[in-house]
């Protein structure tokens, strides 16, 4: 009889101890995580580096801890975008991914949340031009992805979502959250920014030089560099007060920069060690 | 009045029969004579002065042509004839009078116009023959220029020209004879009418003359106007004597020369017989052309089975026409032909001079037995294999026999018809065209050892000779000497992915980058044929076998199905054949991609080039037969795409194993595409300068406290970046306090100008003394209690334990090393180049504009790495990244690794970060993760391979389907697996990503 009770108290203890679990389990669940996507204005200029923020909201009522790979380098945040219909297509922005880092601890108190800017406007797309690849493998390489170097390639309304495979604390496998989709208007100029968006809407070297400031062309390809740094200094002298003149001359300014600090290596570099 | 200007034409065309012709002198200028043209013939000579500018006209010419007899009297007349109008004269004149002259006078007038101007006129202009009509310079030129002032006239004038007088003469020519149609007749026979033949045979007074015998009366029938034929009729007497006599004619006078007339018969002549030839069983009307055939000839054939029926003669006795009919026995050869003359009369024939009663003789062929045979060539029947050969006999008689039979003249080997066992085919009567088919049992020792034969009733009539051949082997091999890329298949760690030929298509190393002209994706394929046979062909095809190593997605898309490739070659993913030098052989017609058929040479193989793709893991297999079609029946097998097999679902064997279902064809065995993957490697110096120093901006004595918070004199200090550091003051060392930002309030190891450091004695410092701080940075993990930010310590190079160049695979275990954990990609490091192992300056954090500028310079191999055909990357090892991103402080977060390029596939390079990938760093990530970091596959090794796996544009959610498992290319937080997953693995081979790494 006594082992009896003791039995029984023991399997009241383990639910108990089990439904504890499950709530604080749950208290950090998908359902208690809220992933929000935020555009940073409702409408944008085809061409125009677009901001969003990623905002992870805890909305139990425990504090959750997760590793902060909030950065779109970790690799676990994703982006969809569609056009006009509900087919989204993955967006893949520069070093999307390819952080192989130790995150730090992030604890969210209840309805507390923490914030991430992205940038979404140049399109890592898939490489499509080798003749020598069979179309069933074109076709995995290619669907579901965003095929254009412009994240908004023209003007139109999008919705964008996004899913984040979130690290909680002691837990080995993630899980994920996903956003509602948002919609945004991408409009396209007139005049003379129409004239400066149709000379660059076609080139995703220009694309990722508004966006980083820096050419994605290898440094060793210096007539390329050269050419397209030409391309964009006569663009700004075309048309210097184009709408996006403001944007190129900052990222010229960067550029240059970046260009200073890599002959000052180079200048570094020659002289005996 | 100045002259008047003016042009002179003449035209003179003069047709007729004018024999010559005499001019007068015209009135104004001269004419001295003109053209007399006369049915074509010119007769004297014309010759036009033109008058100069001062005058002018133009110039009809009229003939008054009047025909006269030697005494002057009119016969015919034709008068005022325009010249240009002029065609023939009308002065025909029947019965002349041979030996008398004719005169023919014509008169010739002309008729000029032409324009006179009154007042100065300057040029006279002409527009045609008829007049002048306009004014101004058209056709000829003038020095003068017409006005419109001057009065014209138009002035016409007859002018007498001259007379002409032909004198024609009627001569006396002897008649000439040159046959009679009839040339022969017999005593007492009926009236020969014939016809004398010749020229000048007219006459108003003619007869004949017979000489050479007695007995022949011709006689002329009525006269006719006709020159060269002259009606005859012949009678001979009974009573003349046999021989021939000659024949003249008497015209006006003139005696012709004599032909021959034969009194008796003449020996016939065969000119030709139609048709001429005939077969045994054939009959058939012959025709035969002849003269002095007679009446009611004999025809005769000198030799035997051929009987003559059905005679007849044509009324001329010119032809013969009979029916021949060859005996079905009659045996091939000529038969002589001969007409044997019963005399015009076909009473006998009566001989003149010894001439005999028959004729020469003509060939009649009776040609060989209808009955042939054909069979067409056969060439090479291969073993297992059906060939199908045409038969006929359509012309057999319909008693005959025709059998087909197969028979070996030599050596061994063995055929048969199609069903195994039948040798003979045997057919009664006609055979129209059959289709036998032939079937190889068994290689011939020797060419040509077998025949189909045909014998008609017994008897060979053709035979065609075969070799059963068979391909022996089947073999890839290296291309030339220059290759070296084939050798035997390791696979890939999965079972079934070993076996066959492994092939590195891709470029050996640099000098064979810049070479560019060496194609490693060639391979040639050797199929040796038994027995030898110089010029058969053979028939190569390619296929895309099945991946052994997965049968599921994403690595194999359709299951145990083959043509699951991730390369093609001309849009084949099972490769295709090309024609190098060297090397000729002929696509199909039209040409179908993987299909090739080459020739064997004398040493009894045949050779194609067969290229692969490029991708990793992509597997082959070549079949070949000696028949196209037979290739062409060949498929991967339906359920298991492994193997090949043929229209029977007889499975094809490979090339050294059993063929146990006796298939026709033959395969080689699989061969696996591998790339090599070249790595240049560097690292950064010795360490130097990870440490900041400074002064005290504090007055501390004797201070017993734990934790003491010191001011600095520099205010740039990255916070809480030294907790866990030390801080040296003098000789003395102190350890600086972890921060704990959870804290409330939180606990800070530094702020930008104070440190707090543990005291464990009694502490003093004075304001002004020297100190040098160093954060908790120790690569190697030596330098515990006594942390000096590595100064000195050299960088290493990134760990490569699993890059190492093998075809050993890497355990799915924490401590795996010293394998290659690309081989589950088919992929082989290599450390071949030139420029690794550089000292690199040392930055303690380095940004990524700054391992940007390391690449540019210090990758001496940068301009490969975008090439296709030779995979280059680029390892660097340096010390930690961006110092926001450097671990110090922990919280901060800390870069493991980084592949550069901001896309998925514009990766040159990776940097591993030493200070970073050390166990205190990963320490931290048992906070976050549950399993123990000691217990997962995280280090630097794992992390090169990891920064690898993103150049071959791998992620961190690679997830095997329907897992969160993503093997090595999981970040460090969360990886469990050292192996790459199969997601990873089909990007690495091209299954969705098409870049090179």
């Amino acid at each position: 009889m006594k082992y009896k009770f003791l039995t029984i108290a023991a399997l009241c203890f383990s639910l108990i101890f089990f439904s504890l679990y499950i709530v604080r389990t749950k208290s950090a669940s998908t359902q208690e995580l809220e992933l929000r996507l935020i555009a940073s204005k409702p409408f944008y200029i085809v061409g125009e580096v677009n901001k969003f923020d990623i905002k992870i909201t805890n909305k139990s009522d425990n504090n959750v801890s997760f590793a902060n790979a909030l950065s779109a380098g970790a690799g676990y945040l994703k982006v969809f975008i569609s056009k006009g219909n509900n087919n989204f297509k993955s967006y893949v922005g520069s070093r999307w991914g390819k952080d192989d880092a130790s995150y730090g601890v992030l604890t969210l108190k209840p309805n507390e949340s923490v914030k991430n800017t992205v940038t979404i406007f140049w399109n890592s797309k898939p490489e499509i031009s080798n003749s020598s690849t069979p179309p069933d493998v074109i076709k995995r390489a290619t669907e579901g992805k965003i095929l254009t170097d412009y994240a908004f390639p023209e003007k139109g309304t999008y919705h964008v979502k996004a899913s984040y495979y979130i690290h909680l604390i002691n837990q080995k496998d993630p899980i994920l959250i996903e956003s509602e989709p948002i919609q945004i208007t991408v409009e396209e100029p007139v005049g003379e920014d129409l004239e400066v968006w149709n000379r660059i809407k076609d080139k995703g070297d220009i694309a990722y030089f508004l966006q980083e400031g820096d050419f994605k062309i290898p440094s060793n390809k210096t007539k390329e560099r050269e050419k397209l740094q030409q391309e964009i200094e006569q663009i700004l002298i075309d048309h210097p007060n184009s709408f996006y003149a403001k944007p190129f001359k900052q990222s010229l300014e960067k550029f240059q920069a970046i260009e200073e600090k890599r002959k000052a290596f180079l200048e570094k570099i020659k002289q005996p060690q | 009045m100045k002259p008047l200007k003016s042009l002179f034409f003449v035209f003179l065309i003069v047709g007729g029969i004018l024999i010559s012709a005499q001019n007068t002198k015209a009135q104004t200028g001269y004419l001295s004579s003109f053209l007399e043209v006369i049915d074509g013939t010119v007769f004297g000579q014309s010759e036009t002065i033109l008058y100069n500018y001062s005058f002018g006209y133009y110039y009809t010419v009229g003939v008054d042509g009047l025909l006269y007899d030697q005494n002057q009297n009119l016969l015919a007349s034709n008068s005022q004839q325009r010249v240009s109008q002029y065609a023939r004269a009308p002065t025909a004149v029947y019965g002349a009078v041979r030996g008398n002259n004719y005169k023919l006078i014509s008169y010739h007038t002309a008729y000029a116009q032409y324009v006179r101007y009154s007042e100065d006129q300057q040029v006279f202009l002409y527009q045609d023959p008829s007049g002048i009509s306009e004014f101004g310079q058209i056709e000829h030129p003038s020095p003068y220029q017409i006005q419109t002032s001057y009065s014209r006239e138009i002035v016409n004038e007859t002018i007498d020209l001259g007379r002409t007088s032909v004198t024609l003469q009627v001569p006396l020519v002897a008649p000439q004879l040159t046959s009679i149609d009839v040339d022969a007749g017999i005593p007492g026979g009926n009236p020969i009418q014939t016809y004398l033949r010749g020229s000048n045979l007219f006459g108003t007074d003619r007869y004949i003359i017979v000489s050479g015998g007695g007995g022949v009366n011709i006689t002329l029938q009525p006269l006719t106007n006709s020159t060269d034929v002259v009606d005859v009729n012949i009678q001979i007497d009974s009573s003349a004597p046999l021989g021939d006599r000659q024949i003249s004619l008497v015209v006006d006078g003139q005696t012709s020369n004599s032909i021959a007339f034969r009194v008796g018969d003449r020996s016939p002549t065969i000119i030709s017989i139609n048709p001429s030839e005939l077969s045994p069983g054939e009959s058939a009307l012959i025709t035969i052309t002849e003269t002095n055939f007679g009446t009611n000839p004999t025809l005769s054939v000198d030799c035997c089975s051929v009987n003559v029926s059905q005679q007849t003669t044509n009324a001329a006795g010119t032809q013969i026409q009979a029916v021949f009919s060859v005996n079905n026995s009659a045996g091939a050869g000529i038969r002589n032909v001969t007409v044997t003359s019963n005399g015009i009369s076909g009473m006998g024939f009566q001989s003149t001079g010894g001439e005999p009663a028959n004729s020469n003789s003509i060939g009649f062929e009776v040609v060989a037995s209808a009955s042939q045979p054909t069979i067409t060539e056969v060439g090479v029947v291969e073993k297992n294999n059906l060939k199908e050969v045409t038969v006929s006999n359509p012309s057999a008689a319909a008693n005959d026999k025709t059998k087909f039979r197969i028979r070996r003249l030599s050596g061994t080997g063995s055929a048969t018809f199609e069903d195994g066992t039948t040798e003979t085919q045997e057919f009664t009567g006609a055979v129209s065209s059959r289709t036998l088919r032939i079937k190889g049992v068994t290689e011939s020792s020797q060419a040509n050892n077998f025949v189909i034969e045909a014998l008609v009733n017994g008897s060979s009539k053709l035979q065609k000779s075969f070799t059963v051949a068979t391909i022996m082997a089947l073999v890839f091999e290296n291309f030339d000497s220059n290759y070296s890329n084939i050798d035997s298949n390791p696979g890939n760690g999965q079972t079934g992915s070993a076996g066959g030929r492994r092939i590195f298509p891709d470029k050996k190393d640099v000098a064979d980058v810049n070479s560019g002209t060496t194609d490693r994706a060639l391979v040639k394929v050797i199929a040796t044929v038994s027995p030898t046979i110089p010029n058969v062909q053979v028939y190569f095809g390619s296929y895309d076998l099945d991946d052994p190593s997965a049968n599921a997605a994403p690595l194999d898309t359709n299951a145990s199905v083959g043509d699951d490739n991730n390369g093609a070659v001309n849009s084949s993913k099972s490769g295709d054949f090309v024609s190098p030098s060297g090397i000729t052989c002929t696509a199909s017609t039209p040409a179908v991609v993987g299909r090739i058929g080459c020739t064997v040479a004398s040493g009894g193989t045949a050779t194609a080039a067969f290229k692969t793709t490029m991708q990793p893991g992509d597997n082959f297999a070549v079949a070949a037969s000696l028949t196209d079609t037979y290739r062409d029946s060949i498929t991967l097998n339906s359920s298991d795409g492994s193997k090949l097999t043929d229209s029977a679902n007889k499975t094809i064997p490979i090339s050294g194993e059993a063929n146990t279902d006796n298939a026709a064809g033959i395969r080689t065995e699989m061969l696996t595409v591998w790339r090599s993957l070249h790595i240049e490697v560097d690292s950064m110096g010795n360490v130097s300068g990870n440490s900041v120093t400074g002064t005290i901006a504090s007055n501390l004595r004797g201070v017993t406290r734990s934790q003491i918070t010191l001011t600095l004199s520099v205010s740039t200090l990255e916070p809480n970046r030294f907790e866990n550091g030390r801080l040296v003051i003098g000789s003395s060392s102190y350890g600086v306090i972890n921060s704990n930002p959870a804290a409330s309030p939180p606990v800070d190891a530094n702020t930008s100008n104070t440190v707090t450091i543990i005291n464990t004695g009694t502490f003093s410092v004075s304001y002004g003394d020297s100190f040098t701080l160093y954060d908790d940075d120790d690569m190697d993990d030596e330098d515990v209690g006594n942390l000096n930010g590595d100064q000195g310590d050299n960088v290493p190079e990134p760990d490569l334990g699993l890059l190492t160049p093998n075809e050993v695979s890497c355990s799915n275990t924490f401590n795996t090393n010293n394998c290659n954990v690309f081989v589950s990609a088919y992929v082989q490091p290599t450390y071949d180049l030139s420029g690794s192992h550089e000292d690199i300056p040392f930055y303690t954090n380095t940004s990524s504009s700054s391992l940007a500028n390391i690449r540019t310079s210090y990758f001496q191999n940068k301009m490969y790495e975008a090439n296709t055909d030779f995979w280059t990357i680029y390892l660097l090892g340096a010390y930690q990244f961006e110092s926001s991103i450097d671990g110090d402080p922990d919280s901060s977060g800390a870069i493991f690794g980084f592949k550069d390029g901001p896309g998925t596939n514009d990766g040159e390079g990776a940097v591993i970060f030493n200070e970073v990938g050390r166990p205190r760093e990963y320490e931290n990530m048992n906070t976050i993760n549950p399993v123990d970091w000691r217990m997962r596959p995280v280090s630097r090794r794992f992390t090169v391979a990891h920064e690898v796996g993103h150049l071959f544009g791998g992620d961190h959610d690679d997830y095997n389907p329907g897992t969160m498992e993503a093997g090595i290319m999981a970040d460090s937080l969360f990886r469990t697996s050292p192996l790459f997953s199969n997601t990873t693995i089909n990007k690495i081979r091209g299954g969705t990503m098409l870049y090179h790494p």
